[in-house]
């Protein structure tokens, strides 16, 4: 691989007032033309780590560790001013809450030619064409009307659908999809992920795409890493990881898609107990107080990361190379 | 590796006192808030904590320097340069309190029209604060004090005039993004009544954005009353405003500079501490400001 | 059988539409009618599962059984009460047994409250409490497995998945009688998904809560549903036992629905353009996309007609066997 695009090494995150840190030692990169496909339970710090991605993240909150953008560590080495610049020119969101991230009183077209900067000295004529032309990319009914609506007139799916059509209007060299199908209909979401499959081959940047859909995981991301409580749990390529999970999480969490089961059940599969509380963390392994598997050794001691191959690991004693 | 949460405390708990916390927390926020309240108190116990009548005349100690007696000195009239200043800012406040009011009130209720009303009504709305901040307003104000004379309500006129698009922008906006916020309609929803709505889920949102705007508007207004006192037109003597002493101590500033200097002092010292509180007052209030560590 | 609990009655919802000039010009229509004609019900102690394509007006029709939505025409009914428009006086009642979970949980919350007071503010709401509202908060939380100390949080800090839970304790704070759970699993991990739809079977078990549950999850749906209408630019084009929609789809879109489930890599895909609200196609609707599409389509709409006891499709092909349909 050349150089990753995006290479987090031992990221911690706590945010400010929280009694401890949200994500905790986590390291993996994305390269060129990658599609690294986050999972992970509600409230394991998937969307903190899109925040830190883009150098956002609340005042006082405290990082340890670097997180490197094509090199450059962006907690160490830039001011505000250059983050700023790199969130506006080469790195885009797709935020999990489309409506917040949009300006409430814009219209939507003008929301739009603002994140084509690249194209700002370009007649208006072209520039309104092309948002269109993006708009339809992204199957949006009348393009034209939705250009004059405010965001509270839009639908949750189209919304999401615009700013899906903001971030590659944007054409970022990393783009950071925070759950950006979840409120699309089957059909319209196979579309739009054969959009973005198009669009990362043409814009040969990195993608991150933060989901808790198995079935978009394996339609358009390579690899994956699997969160468990702000920890890396088990990372690799989709193929090693949804074909043969190795880490008890992965395993548990797979157990429950509804999608894998046959007859319909009004029992779902659950992994039974909760997630611990963040000051209240078991010393040993963090999945053992739910680990169907778990022995002795893992309450007394966390386990590390076992490397099983070339950029694939999971972090549980049980494991071996 | 940065670390600033060395102060932060453990519990997410008493967030109800973390805007309070975090506006005295940093180092520009609690000095601002202390200039502040020094004013405010100066204002409000002006008679008690000015050491002299700021209006009693002594011939025999005039245009004198700072002293054991008199801290900042006397003016062209002997009278004592920080009573007057004392009471100054008892006018000064006093105009910027009423005329940011004013503004507000004003402000406010177009912008409650405008974002309830209808869309014609907004439109026409928009386009008269508009044409209002398009005016430039040392020339307006001149140009009413010509015409209606130099006085306190002139001055509050003036000042509620030239602030009210500012209130009126943010009140209109945010009564719009209210109204169809999902929460508002969430509550709805729940059967809550329209006072409910208004007290419980609109308030609150609407508060924070009007109180920085409060915060960063009283420097302008105190700016706006000391060069309108310093141009002859604002406050008229005996009555001390900071515009008038600083005006008087220009006709003398070769003689004696310290009135000029002692003038001038609360006019930047308030204009620097409101600006800071308003900003800091912006990101205490605004917890979700995404700033990077 | 007892009387389905919600019954909406040729439902018509139409916003205002248009810029200001154009409106003042008498340019372009005035209004889009989202919901043209609907016709649909909740049996009580049931979960009609409410599917079609995004902006199809499922949200629309949600909100709209509460009365938050410009009701132009038809009626909704809950329980025995009716109302015909949207400043119907009969709405508070509707809205006192009646609960809505928003598709967007983040922005459903009040920024400013904490977790602890918007949770329990359906209490406040309808009074008559007098517990502490703090341990009934702690409570709630409890319910969709969250720690206590969530009460004090604000909005901002929690996760996506964390708010979607908060929303469902509050929707069940009134242990309603109707809940309108608007995509309430978006943002879930499987998991925590599985545990919510078990607790709200659970609830439905015990107190006998209906529920219209918007989703685009047809894996979900699968599972929790006893009926599926299918949605399609504001009509239901199908309704079928949730059975029956998975093993035997009438209608063209319903099977290219469930196409695109099954199919991986990108099959199962409707082509055509999306048809507009203010320029709907004459005759069927779907024929733009529709793959059977024949010249009768293009001529005449299809009725929605019972085409097997319990199941209603719009379709003029639907019901009749595989190859003698059309030519
Ligand atoms: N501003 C904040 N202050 C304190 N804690 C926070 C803040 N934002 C998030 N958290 C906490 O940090 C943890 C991680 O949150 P994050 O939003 O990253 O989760 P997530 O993996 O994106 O979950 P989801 O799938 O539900 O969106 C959660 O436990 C959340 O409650
Ligand atoms: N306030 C409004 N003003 C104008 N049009 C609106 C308004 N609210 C919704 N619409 C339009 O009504 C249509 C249906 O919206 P609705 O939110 O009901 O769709 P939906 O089926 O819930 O879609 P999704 O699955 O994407 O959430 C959309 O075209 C939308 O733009
Ligand atoms: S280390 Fe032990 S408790 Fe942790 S996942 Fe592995 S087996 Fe389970
Ligand atoms: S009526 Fe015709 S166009 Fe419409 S769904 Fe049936 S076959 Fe397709
Ligand atoms: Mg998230
Ligand atoms: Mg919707």
């Amino acid at each position: 691989m050349s150089a990753p695009v995006l290479a987090l090494d031992n990221v911690s995150i706590r945010y400010p007032s929280a009694p401890a840190a949200a994500v905790r030692n986590v390291s993996f990169e994305v390269g060129t033309g990658e599609t690294l496909g986050i999972v992970g339970e509600s409230g394991s710090g998937k969307s903190t780590l899109a925040a830190a991605m883009m150098g956002l993240l609340p005042r006082g909150s405290c990082v340890t560790g670097s997180l490197r953008f094509e090199g450059r560590d962006l907690f160490g080495q830039m001011t505000e001013r250059d983050l700023r610049q790199l969130r506006g020119r080469d790195i885009a969101t797709i935020a999990q809450d489309p409506f917040t991230a949009l300006n409430p009183v814009m219209k939507i077209g003008r929301q739009l030619d603002i994140f084509q900067h690249w194209y700002h000295d370009r007649p208006r004529a072209e520039r309104k064409a092309r948002i269109l032309e993006m708009l339809e990319q992204v199957r949006l009914s009348d393009p034209d009307v939705r250009m004059q609506q405010y965001p509270h007139q839009l639908s949750g799916g189209i919304l999401q659908r615009v700013s899906i059509a903001a971030a590659l209007l944007a054409e970022p060299k990393l783009l950071i999809a925070d759950e950006p199908t979840t409120a699309l209909d089957a059909t319209t979401e196979a579309q739009i992920l054969g959009i973005m499959a198009e669009a990362k081959e043409t814009l040969r940047g990195a993608t991150v795409f933060i989901t808790h859909d198995m079935s978009v995981v394996e339609r358009l991301c390579d690899r994956i890493a699997v969160l468990y409580a702000g920890e890396l749990v088990e990372t690799g390529t989709v193929a090693e990881v949804l074909g043969n999970p190795q880490h008890p999480y992965t395993k548990a969490l797979l157990e429950c898609d509804p999608a894998r089961i046959e007859e319909p059940t009004s029992e779902l599969p659950t992994i039974g107990g909760t997630v611990p509380a963040l000051d209240d963390r078991p010393a040993g392994c963090i999945f053992e107080p739910r680990c169907p598997s778990a022995v002795a050794r893992c309450r007394a001691e966390a386990p590390l990361r076992h490397d099983l191959g070339p950029r694939r690991s999971a972090a549980c004693h049980l494991v071996t190379p | 590796m940065t670390d600033q949460t060395a102060a932060a405390p453990r519990a997410v708990k008493a967030e109800r006192h973390a805007t309070l916390r975090r506006l005295l927390g940093t180092p520009t926020g609690a000095v601002a808030s202390l200039v502040v309240a020094a004013f405010v108190i100066a204002a409000l116990a002006a008679p008690l904590v000015a050491p002299y009548d700021p209006n009693a005349i002594d011939p025999i100690n005039r245009m004198q320097g700072p002293s054991a007696a008199h801290w900042l000195g006397t003016d062209q009239l002997g009278r004592d340069l920080l009573s007057r200043i004392v009471f100054g800012t008892r006018t000064a406040l006093y105009i910027a309190l009423t005329g940011t009011g004013a503004a507000l009130g004003v402000g406010m209720a177009m912008g409650m029209i405008a974002g309830l009303g209808g869309k014609i009504l907004d439109s026409a709305l928009v386009l008269l604060n508009d044409s209002i901040k398009s005016l430039p307003l040392v020339l307006f104000a001149l140009a009413l004090v010509t015409i209606y004379g130099a006085s306190v309500p002139a001055l509050i006129v003036i000042i509620a005039i030239s602030m009210a698009p500012g209130y009126f922008r943010v009140v209109r906006n945010q009564v719009l993004v209210l109204n169809n916020a999902d929460f508002i309609v969430a509550a709805q929803s729940m059967g809550a009544s329209r006072l409910r709505l208004a007290a419980t889920h609109m308030l609150p949102n609407l508060i924070g954005p009007i109180l920085v705007l409060i915060a960063m508007d009283i420097p302008a207004v105190i700016g706006i009353e000391s060069g309108l006192s310093f141009l002859g037109q604002g406050i008229q003597p005996p009555q001390s405003s900071w515009g008038n002493m600083l005006s008087e101590g220009y006709t003398y500033v070769r003689q004696a500079p310290h009135i000029a200097i002692a003038a001038g002092l609360p006019i930047v010292l308030s204009t620097i501490a409101f600006t800071f509180l308003g900003e800091t007052l912006r990101d205490a209030l605004d917890p979700r400001r995404a700033v990077r560590t | 059988m007892t009387q389905p609990i919600l019954e909406a009655r040729n439902l018509r919802v139409r916003y205002p539409s248009g810029t200001l000039t154009d409106r003042l010009l008498g340019r372009g229509p005035r209004h889009v009618t989202v919901l043209p004609d609907v016709s649909l019900s909740v049996e009580a102690g049931q979960t009609l599962g409410l599917i079609g394509e995004s902006g199809s007006g499922k949200t629309t029709l949600g909100r709209a059984a509460i009365g938050l939505a410009p009701i132009s025409g038809g009626s909704i009914r809950v329980g025995d009460a009716t109302a015909t428009s949207e400043d119907a006086p009969e709405w508070a009642g509707i809205r006192r047994r009646t609960s809505m979970m928003f598709q967007d949980a983040v922005a459903s919350l009040d920024p400013r409250m904490t977790l602890g007071t918007s949770v329990t503010e359906p209490l406040a709401i309808a009074g008559g409490f007098d517990g502490n509202r703090r341990d009934k908060a702690a409570e709630l939380l409890g319910l969709v497995g969250l720690s206590p100390d969530f009460a004090d949080r604000y909005p901002h800090q929690i996760s996506g998945g964390q708010a979607r839970r908060v929303t469902v304790a509050r929707a069940l704070a009134l242990e309603p009688d109707l809940v309108i759970a608007d995509e309430p699993t978006a943002g879930l991990d499987l998991s925590v998904q599985g545990e919510l739809l078990n607790l709200l079977g659970e609830l439905q078990n015990r107190l006998g809560v209906s529920f219209l549950f918007i989703t685009h999850n047809l894996s979900v749906a699968r599972h929790v549903t006893n009926r599926i209408a299918i949605m399609y630019l504001g009509r239901i084009v199908e309704e079928a036992p949730t059975r029956t929609i998975f093993s035997a789809p009438e209608h063209p879109y319903t099977r290219a629905l469930i196409g695109a489930r099954e199919a991986t890599g990108g099959g199962g895909l409707i082509e055509g353009d999306v048809p507009s609200l203010t320029r709907r196609p004459e005759g069927c609707e779907f024929r733009t996309r529709c793959p059977l599409a024949t010249d009768l389509c293009a001529a005449k709409a299809p009725a929605l007609r019972e085409i097997a006891p319990g199941h209603t499709a719009s379709c003029h092909y639907a019901g009749q066997p595989a190859g003698v349909s059309h030519s």
